[in-house]
């Protein structure tokens, strides 16, 4: 039935009639089609009630009568649409009530939305401040090296003029810093074997020119303590965000130890090389300690230098055997009960602070993912990015949506990250090997303990290399100072040991060094005129003393192929 | 006479059967055609008599299809399906036996004289 229909349908019918059908039709709302075949009914009725009347004041006058007998317009209308419902096919029924379920569980979905995303963290812990108090020993400040090793740092690049015209630009060029001849910055970094005679002298000058940045570490070196305060960027407190105090200024501290050390060997100098070494290697051992993983990582490397520098001088020089027993001595001491085992208690600290950052307050959301937080968790992960415009916002939101509603919440997280930390102190006590012969078990425990938490796969860190890294340290103290009872042995009686017990037995060494990645000594044999002495590596395989070698066949130990070898020295390697 | 709402719920289905079962009609047709065969004493207001209809629709125990009839408009008549028809005598023997539960209750005053 048209609309044409509904013209015609009144056409016949007084004004308030009319008027009263449209009113009744207006209440029903419902479906076009059953509104017109009820005005239909409706017209037609009341046409058959009003076809006797005459007049047209008769008309109107039992219109208006009959309008009163059909009784109240809008139960009318009610009753009207409830009938008409009921006469509705079932499978428009089914349809009906599917989208108005569909219609409710959307409503339902966007409470829950909004309810969920009103939370917002509520930061109550400065964990900087915790990081802070963890770091500093009951201790006088005298005691502290820091301020003397900050103020090398500080002599040594104002002393730099490289340095403080590099630094006076933002982003220097390649053709702006200038030859790498004139950069003293990059000189000193060099290998030593890989500079020139001229370069040499120019080193020697500076070296000579700057004792004072020396005298600072050595002095700072003699300290018991060190110890620094974090700060955080601007005016937070965020762990992620604390600023690492001069962690670049005492590798080029190291750096430089390391230059004048080789520079006193070549001249002979071995007591004063030796003690550019100690120091430099008591510097990396007070960066190290219950400090941030990347402030050990530093110190772990200061360490290697060091100890691979001695390794470059003695396997360099000709040196006296009293000078290498009053090295070895002092070189036991220095460390002597020294905990090589990785500390993860800042890195904890951090996780804590990102989790009161990361996870609503209980109050509301019951501590779920906070969405902008999370965001900027997802950019470290190489996540969405930065979204512009309504479209990259809806994918954005798509894609945080998994994480933010099916996500553990803040206790849950709380508590992995305490079983995950906790399990990495205990693997941290374990040797290489151990860890190595368990390793499908480790890894099953690692997946079980950071399944379906986002949080935790992006922000935990590469706890096996770290830890593995932490493992050569006192494979290579031992590996040095083995060295040095060797070439004290041979010194003494013109001839290498046939194995290392007889160091032992002969008071050259105190106790065999352990391979960290064999649970064993270290492997020596002695050959016709030297001898061999390395660690089986992290491939845990015994290559016979091969050297492992970078993709460029340089020699490197610690890599996945050869062995760690410490002696012979290999020679410097054409680039 | 006026009755009770209550009374006339559950009459006017059985009624509205039984009248379409003599002949389909429509809407008006039906109004004036109960108040005829009831002698005027039963009337279904106008509010009622469409819903009812509806309802009776719904439930299959009446169908409506729009014809023409004498006059230009097209009217919608209703007839008595096989189900209603079933309903129907189903409803017709409860009201007997209601019918002659209340004679004997009020010791035959129900019976027509």
């Amino acid at each position: 039935m048209s609309k044409e229909n509904d013209k015609s349908d009144s056409q016949n019918l007084p004004a308030s009639t009319v008027e009263f059908i449209k009113q009744v039709l207006k209440k029903m709302r419902y479906r076009r089609k059953v509104r017109r075949d009820v005005h239909a009914e409706l017209a037609a009725h009341f046409e058959d009630e009003l076809k006797d009347c005459k007049t047209d004041e008769e008309k109107e006058q039992k219109a208006q009568q009959l309008i009163t007998d059909f009784g109240d317009l809008k139960l009318l209308a009610i009753l009207l649409r409830r009938a008409k419902k009921r006469c509705r096919p079932l499978w428009r029924t089914i349809v009906a009530r599917t989208f108005q379920a569909v219609g409710v569980l959307i409503l339902c979905f966007i409470v829950y939305v909004a309810w969920f995303l009103s939370g917002k963290p509520a930061i109550s812990t400065n964990y900087v401040a915790e990081l802070n108090n963890m770091v500093r020993p009951v201790a006088d400040e005298s005691l502290n090296a820091a301020p003397l090793y900050i103020k090398a740092i500080e002599l040594y690049e104002k002393r730099c003029d490289d340095i403080a015209e590099l630094r006076s630009k933002t982003q220097p060029t390649p053709e702006e810093m200038g030859p790498i001849e004139n950069d003293m910055l990059r000189l000193l970094g060099k290998k030593y074997e890989e500079v020139t005679s001229e370069q040499k002298k120019r080193i020697e000058k500076w070296l000579n020119d700057n004792n004072e940045i020396f005298e600072l570490v050595i002095a700072g070196a003699k300290k018991p303590y060190h110890w620094q305060t974090y700060g955080g960027r601007g005016d937070t407190m965020e762990m992620m965000s604390i600023v690492m105090p001069k962690l670049s200024g005492f590798r080029r501290l190291a750096f430089a130890l390391r230059s004048r050390a080789q520079l006193r060997a070549e001249q002979g100098r071995y007591e004063d090389a030796f003690a550019d070494m100690k120091s430099c290697y008591r510097l990396g051992q007070h960066i190290r300690g219950d400090k941030t993983l990347v402030e050990q990582l530093v110190g772990i490397s200061i360490e290697a230098l060091a100890v691979q520098t001695i390794r470059d001088i003695v396997g360099g020089h000709e040196i006296d055997s009293t000078v290498l027993a009053d090295f070895q001595r002092d070189f036991e001491q220095i460390i002597n009960d020294e905990n090589f085992a990785i500390s993860f208690k800042a890195e904890k600290l951090c996780m804590y602070d990102e989790i009161q950052r990361c996870f609503t307050s209980d109050r509301f959301g019951k501590g779920h993912l906070y969405l902008p937080r999370f965001r900027k968790i997802s950019d470290l992960a190489g996540g969405y990015g930065n979204e512009e415009g309504v479209g990259d916002l809806i994918v954005a939101v798509l894609y945080s949506a998994p994480y933010l509603f099916g996500h553990p919440n803040k206790e849950e997280t709380l508590k992995s990250v305490n079983a995950l930390y906790d399990y990495f102190e205990q693997l941290s006590l374990k040797t290489a090997v151990q860890r190595h012969a368990e390793s499908d078990a480790i890894d099953d425990k690692f997946k079980e303990l950071v399944n379906g938490n986002f949080f935790l796969r992006t922000l935990t860190p590469a706890v096996r290399r770290v830890i593995e890294i932490g493992n050569r340290p006192p494979t290579e103290v031992g590996a040095a100072l083995t060295i040095i009872a060797i070439l004290r042995y041979n010194g003494d009686t013109g001839r290498y040991p046939q194995n290392l017990n007889q160091l032992v037995t002969a008071g050259y060494l105190k106790q065999l060094p352990i391979d960290s990645f064999a649970d064993k000594p270290l492997s020596y044999r002695k050959t016709d005129d030297d001898f061999i002495l390395y660690s089986v590596g992290p491939n845990f395989t015994d290559d016979g003393g091969q050297y492992s070698r970078d993709s460029k066949g340089r020699i490197k130990n610690w890599l996945d192929n050869g062995d760690a070898v410490f002696w012979p020295v290999p020679k410097p390697q054409p680039k | 006479m006026k009755f009770e709402s209550q009374l006339l719920k559950g009459i006017a289905p059985v009624v509205v059967l039984e009248i379409l079962s003599r002949g389909q009609m429509y809407g008006y047709e039906l109004s004036q055609a109960i108040e005829q065969r009831s002698g005027d004493i039963l009337t279904l207001g106008k509010g009622t008599l469409y819903p009812l209809l509806y309802n009776l629709e719904a439930k299959k125990l009446v169908k409506g299809k729009w014809e023409n009839n004498q006059s230009s408009r097209k009217r919608r008549y209703y007839s008595i399906t096989g189900r209603g028809k079933d309903q129907l005598a189903k409803q017709k023997a409860q009201l007997k036996e209601l019918t002659a539960g209340l004679n004997l209750v009020f010791g035959g005053a129900l019976a027509t004289a």
